[in-house]
């Protein structure tokens, strides 16, 4: 549910950016490690932009995918092939409970998947996260000033 | 284009009211005992205290504040558990004791993302413990909390210490970051320089020294350490007092 929380820094950050103009549509690149719920997301988006200007502003969530590299072998992997490796190094204790369900905490801080993960070829926990932890407006889109 | 966490992070922190940084440059010298031990004694004397710990390589925060529960998070991020009445943060509990060979710009991605994830209460003070050197856990978190931000240099007397906290010291003095002054760890180890010629040394006023109680090591966690050495708990509560005066509260 802190996809409310990104949601308030979405809302923010266009509105500071944006003053006095008038925003038609806005790309938000979201990486998969972070497991947002986007219809959760796209709720808080709309009912944080009430009365904000933002009120028809097109939000448009482009998932992206995530990839991990080992820096001692160059074995690449993606997010099923990871989320088994973190499944299985993951203690119970090590779990945030979010509304009684049991979350990883990559959930909330993707980076720590560094570790939970090793090489599935060599072993190594050398490795690289390529892409998955993105959060980003990355495009926008304005009309005439308002 | 933009990173929305970056709208967040000065919001998340507009309850804190002083953000005090336990740095050294030099490794091994005591920082997150003394740290943990002010944040301790600082919530004792009746303040909100939150400890947060940046030391990704060497987290120890689990060991001196344990906090015996799962994190909760919810709409707000990840609530801060509580342990002896101080509100504590570290991957430490999240990863246990797994090697975390975190480098280069994943580490500022961590820092945002940790710092706009947290759901900080009203606080009086944040403790933050900052691993050795000058690395971005110092340089990131003085540019973003710059204007909350007070330092407490931390060294031992030795001269192997000395030399590499002087360069921290010279980097505050260019970054105009304001420093409380310098606590001298382990002070009956090193001889040679007395407390007030390390002061005039490093030119930072001495907050204290705090002397080597090798019976420190017996106790795990933050409070059995203050609670059975009084000796060390005396030390820090002048050290303490020293923040506090500097700080005009």
């Amino acid at each position: 549910m802190h996809e409310w929380s990104i949601a308030e820094g979405i809302v923010t950050a266009l509105l500071e950016s944006f003053k006095d103009q008038k925003i038609i549509e806005v790309e938000v690149r979201v990486g998969e490690l972070r497991d947002l719920n986007i219809d959760v997301l796209k709720e808080a988006l709309s009912i944080l932009s009430k009365d904000s200007g933002l009120e028809e502003t097109r939000f448009n969530i482009v998932v992206s995918k995530a990839f991990f590299k080992c820096l001692n072998c160059g074995e690449e992997w993606g997010m099923n092939k990871a989320l088994e490796i973190l499944n299985e190094m993951l203690e119970i204790e090590n779990y945030i409970v979010e509304e009684g369900e049991l979350e990883p905490p990559v959930h909330f801080i993707p980076s720590l998947i560094i570790g939970y993960q090793k090489c599935p070829k060599c072993k190594k926990v050398d490795i690289e996260i390529i892409s998955g932890k993105e959060l980003e407006i990355s495009k926008v889109y304005l009309g005439d000033e308002s | 284009m933009f990173d929305p966490r970056l709208s967040l992070l000065e919001k998340k922190l507009e309850n804190t009211e002083n953000i005090i940084l336990f740095g050294s440059g030099k490794g091994g010298v005591g920082k997150s005992v003394i740290s943990s031990a002010a944040s301790y004694i600082l919530s004792e004397t009746g303040y909100n205290v939150a400890y947060i710990d940046l030391d990704f390589y060497g987290p120890s925060s689990q060991n001196l504040f344990p906090v015996g529960a799962q994190f909760k998070g919810g709409r707000g991020g990840i609530e801060l558990p509580v342990s002896n009445n101080v509100r504590v943060m570290s991957i430490g509990y999240m990863l246990g004791d797994k090697p975390f060979p975190i480098t280069g710009k994943e580490k500022i991605d961590l820092l945002i993302d940790l710092f706009s994830i947290l759901n900080f209460p009203i606080l009086d003070f944040m403790v933050i413990d900052l691993p050795p050197g000058m690395g971005d856990e110092l340089t990131f978190t003085q540019r973003l909390f710059r204007d909350k931000i007070s330092m407490a240099v931390v060294t031992t007397g030795s001269e192997l210490s000395l030399n590499v906290v002087s360069r921290l010291v010279k980097y505050l003095r260019v970054e105009n970051i304001h420093t409380l002054g310098v606590i001298i760890n382990m002070a009956n180890l090193f001889g040679e320089y007395s407390p007030i010629q390390i002061g005039q040394k490093l030119q930072l006023e001495v907050l204290g020294t705090v002397s080597y109680y090798p019976e420190l090591e017996q106790f795990k966690t933050v409070k059995e350490k203050i609670e059975n050495v009084p000796g060390f708990r005396k030390q820090l509560e002048g050290i303490v007092d020293g923040i506090l005066d500097k700080l005009n509260l």
